[in-house]
C-alpha cells in the first residue's frame, strides 16, 4: 500500500534530480539513482521569472479562492442547518449543479459570464471560477461539520448571557472549526490543481497559474527532469498548506460537549 | 430572587399540543420541582421560561415582567441542560468564567469566583482539563458549577444529577440545597426521580401528558394524591392500586376487596357515605400495610410472593386471593409461600373514583 502510493513520488522527485545523462539513458536501463543527482532544474526553475511569476499567481488564486469560499459557504451552510427551511435539498442540488457537466463543457457560459464583468485575464477571474467549483462543497461539508455540533452548545451560551452572534463566534465557529479546516483543504487543491478554467480565464494574458504554465512547456519540449521537478514544487504548498491546517484537525472536536 | 410565573401556556409542536393550559406561580427564592414521565413536556416548559422556546400561548412573567419576547441572554435564567452541553473547546475553567466574561466582570473577581465554584463541586484542580478528559459525573458539575457561579435569578435545573453514581447523587443533592439555601436563587427543577423531588423542593409540580395534575408541597401531594396518577407516579415501590367496592352495612361502612371485607372507621363515614354502593379504586401505600396480629383493625391473611430484601427493610409481594399487594416491613425472617395476616392502615388509605381516577375526598372538597 505505502510502496504504492511512494513509487510515484519517488520516481518525480528521482527525475527532479536527475541530470541530462540518466534521463537520456533512462529509456532502457532505468537507473534507481541518477548518476550525478543535481539541483540544476531547481536552481533554473526558481531564477525563472516566469515559473515564480506562476507560483505566485497560484498562490494568490487558491488562498483567495479559499477565502472567499469559507466566507460565502459557511454561513450558507450554517443558515441551511440552523433555520431549516423546505427545499433545502433542491437549493443544495442546484448549488452542485455545475458539477454535473465535465468541466470543458461548463468553462465556455462561465468565459461568457465573466468577460464582460471583467473577470478575465486576472487572479480574481480564476479565483471566481474555483469558487463556483467549491462552494457546493464548502457548503456541504460545513453542513456537515454544523450538523455534528449540538445545538445545545449555542442555547447554553444565550443562556449564559451571549447573543445569537457571541454565541456563534465563541462557541460554534471554535468548535467547528477543525472540520471547515478540511473544507478549506479541499479548495486550496482545487484552486491549485485546476486547469481548465484557469487556461481559459487567463487565455489572452500574460498570466499563468503553475498547472497552466506545465501545460504551455509540456507542449514544446517535454523534459522530463524538468517536468518532474515543476511537479515537485508543485506539491510543497500543498503539502505545506495541509500541515498547517491540519493542526486544527484535531479528532473528536466535540467530544466531551454532551453526554 | 425572583418570581417565576406561567399563565395558561400552551407549546404545540405543529399540531401536536405538548404543553397543556399550564399555570403556575413559582415564588421568590422558592425551590419547586417539576415531576413527571418522560416525554410530558418537562424540558419543554423549561426552555420556554429560559427563552430557548417560544411559547404559542399564554404569557410567563419574571418579577411581574411579561417575558414572551425577551431574549434569553437578557433573562438572567441560567439555565443546566439535560446533555450539560459544554464547550469542548474550552477547559473547564474557561467554561465557568464564560458567563462571567460576558457580563464583563473584572479578571480578579472571575479567578477567585472560578476558585470558589471548582471547591464548591469538588473540581479542584481539574480548571485546566477538557470536558472530553472528564467523567460523567464531573461534567455535570462543571455545568452546575457555570450556572450556578452567575448567581442568577432563576435556576433551571434539567435533570442534574442524572448521571450520578448513587452516592454522588446523593451528596450533590443535600449540596445542591445548600447552595439553595446559600444563594437563595428561585430553582425550578426537573426531574423524573420522585425522590429527588421529594427530598429538595418546596413544592412540587406533578405532569403528565402535558398537563399539571397536582401542585404542592411533597407530603401534601405524597398523602393526598389527586387522582391516581399522581398517587402511583410519587412514591417506591408505588401505592397498590385496588379495584373495590364501598358497601354500607347498617352503620358501618365497608371497602370490600375480593373477598375480604375491611371496616372504615367511623371518623371517615361522612366522607365516603355518598360512595356506598359504588365501584371504586381502592389505594394502599406499601408502608401503610403492616405484618401481624396486632394493630389497628382486622388482620386478613395473605400468602408471600416475592421478598426483596433492602438492608434494613424488606419489599416484600404477596398475593391476596390472586391480587398483588406490595408492602415494606422491616421484619427480617419473612420467607417465600408462608401465609401471613396483614393490617391495612385505613386511615392512610385513598380512595378513587373507578372512571376518572379521581381522589374522593380531594374532589368534594
Ligand atoms: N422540536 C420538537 N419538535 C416536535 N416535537 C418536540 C420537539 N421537542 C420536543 N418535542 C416533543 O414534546 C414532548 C415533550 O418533550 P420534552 O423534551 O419536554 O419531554 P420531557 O418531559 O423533558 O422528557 P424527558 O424526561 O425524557 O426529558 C415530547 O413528546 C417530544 O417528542
Ligand atoms: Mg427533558
Amino acid at each position: 500500500m505505502i510502496f504504492i502510493v511512494m513509487a510515484p513520488i519517488f520516481i518525480m522527485f528521482k527525475y527532479s534530480l536527475s541530470d541530462r545523462a540518466s534521463v537520456v539513458t533512462g529509456g532502457a536501463v532505468i537507473p534507481l539513482w541518477p548518476y550525478e543527482p543535481t539541483l540544476e532544474q531547481y536552481r533554473g526553475l526558481l531564477s525563472a521569472d516566469r515559473f515564480i511569476g506562476a507560483a505566485i499567481t497560484s498562490l494568490k488564486t487558491a488562498l483567495l479562492a479559499v477565502i472567499i469560499s469559507l466566507i460565502l459557504g459557511v454561513p450558507a451552510a450554517y443558515a441551511l442547518v440552523r433555520y431549516r427551511f423546505p427545499g433545502i435539498l433542491v437549493l443544495t442540488t442546484f448549488l452542485i449543479s455545475i458539477r454535473f457537466f465535465p468541466d470543458i463543457v461548463s468553462v465556455v457560459p462561465v468565459v461568457e459570464v465573466f468577460t464582460p464583468a471583467g473577470l478575465v485575464g486576472n487572479v480574481a477571474g480564476v479565483a471566481a471560477a474555483h469558487c463556483l467549483l467549491s462552494v457546493p462543497y464548502v457548503i456541504f461539508i460545513a453542513m456537515g461539520v454544523f450538523e455534528s455540533i449540538p445545538g445545545d452548545l449555542e442555547e447554553q451560551a444565550q443562556v449564559l448571557g451571549a447573543g445569537k452572534i457571541t454565541a456563534f463566534f465563541t462557541v460554534t465557529l471554535p468548535v467547528a472549526l477543525p472540520g471547515l479546516a478540511a473544507a478549506a483543504i479541499y479548495v486550496f487543491l482545487l484552486s491549485w490543481d485546476e486547469f481548465i478554467f484557469a487556461y481559459f480565464l487567463m487565455a489572452f494574458s500574460d498570466l499563468s497559474t503553475l498547472p497552466v504554465l506545465l501545460r504551455k512547456i509540456l507542449s514544446w519540449t517535454p523534459q522530463h527532469n524538468l517536468l518532474a521537478a515543476i511537479s515537485v514544487l508543485l506539491s510543497i504548498p500543498v503539502v505545506l498548506f495541509t500541515f498547517i491546517v491540519q493542526k486544527y484537525m484535531r479528532a473528536g472536536a466535540t467530544a466531551g460537549a454532551v453526554k | 430572587m425572583a418570581e417565576v410565573r406561567f399563565s395558561h401556556v400552551i407549546k404545540k409542536y405543529g399540531k401536536n399540543e405538548v404543553v397543556k393550559d399550564f399555570s403556575l406561580t413559582i415564588f421568590n427564592e422558592e425551590f419547586v420541582t417539576l415531576v413527571g414521565p418522560s416525554g410530558c413536556g418537562k424540558s419543554t416548559i423549561l426552555r420556554m421560561l429560559a427563552g430557548l422556546e417560544e411559547i404559542t400561548e399564554g404569557d410567563i412573567y419574571i418579577d411581574g415582567i411579561k417575558t414572551n419576547d425577551i431574549p434569553p441572554q437578557k433573562r438572567d435564567v441560567a439555565m443546566v441542560f439535560q446533555s450539560y452541553a459544554l464547550f469542548p473547546h474550552m477547559t473547564v475553567a474557561e467554561n465557568i468564567a464564560f458567563g462571567l466574561k460576558l457580563r464583563r466582570k473584572p479578571q480578579r473577581e472571575i479567578v477567585s469566583r472560578i476558585e470558589e465554584s471548582l471547591a464548591l463541586f469538588s473540581l479542584r484542580g481539574l480548571g485546566e482539563r477538557r470536558p472530553r478528559d472528564l467523567s460523567g459525573g464531573q461534567r455535570q458539575r462543571v455545568a452546575l458549577a457555570r450556572a450556578l457561579v452567575l448567581s442568577p435569578k432563576v435556576l433551571l435545573l434539567d435533570e442534574p444529577l442524572s448521571n450520578l453514581d448513587a452516592k454522588l447523587r446523593l451528596r450533590m443533592r443535600s449540596e445542591l440545597k445548600r447552595i439553595h439555601r446559600e444563594l437563595r436563587s428561585t430553582i425550578f427543577y426537573v426531574t423524573h426521580d420522585q425522590v429527588e423531588a421529594m427530598s429538595l423542593s418546596d413544592r412540587v409540580a406533578v405532569m403528565n401528558e402535558g398537563r399539571l395534575e397536582q401542585l404542592g408541597a411533597p407530603l401534601e401531594i405524597y398523602n393526598s394524591p389527586k387522582n391516581t396518577f399522581v398517587a402511583s407516579f410519587l412514591g417506591s415501590p408505588p401505592i397498590n392500586l385496588l379495584q373495590a367496592r364501598i358497601q354500607k352495612e347498617g352503620e358501618t361502612l365497608y371497602v370490600n376487596i375480593g373477598p375480604c371485607k375491611l371496616a372504615l372507621s367511623r371518623q371517615f363515614r361522612e366522607s365516603y357515605l355518598h360512595c356506598a354502593g359504588r365501584d371504586i379504586i381502592f389505594g394502599i401505600r406499601p408502608e401503610h400495610i403492616s405484618i401481624g396480629e396486632s394493630g389497628k383493625g382486622k388482620p386478613i391473611l395473605a400468602t408471600v410472593d416475592v421478598v426483596e430484601p433492602l438492608g434494613d427493610r424488606s419489599i416484600i409481594t404477596v398475593a391476596l386471593h390472586k391480587i398483588e399487594l406490595a408492602l415494606i416491613t422491616d421484619a427480617q425472617t419473612i420467607s417465600p409461600l408462608r401465609t401471613i395476616p396483614i393490617i391495612f392502615d385505613m386511615e392512610k388509605a385513598q380512595f378513587f373514583d373507578r372512571e376518572s381516577g379521581e381522589n374522593i375526598i380531594c374532589k368534594n372538597r
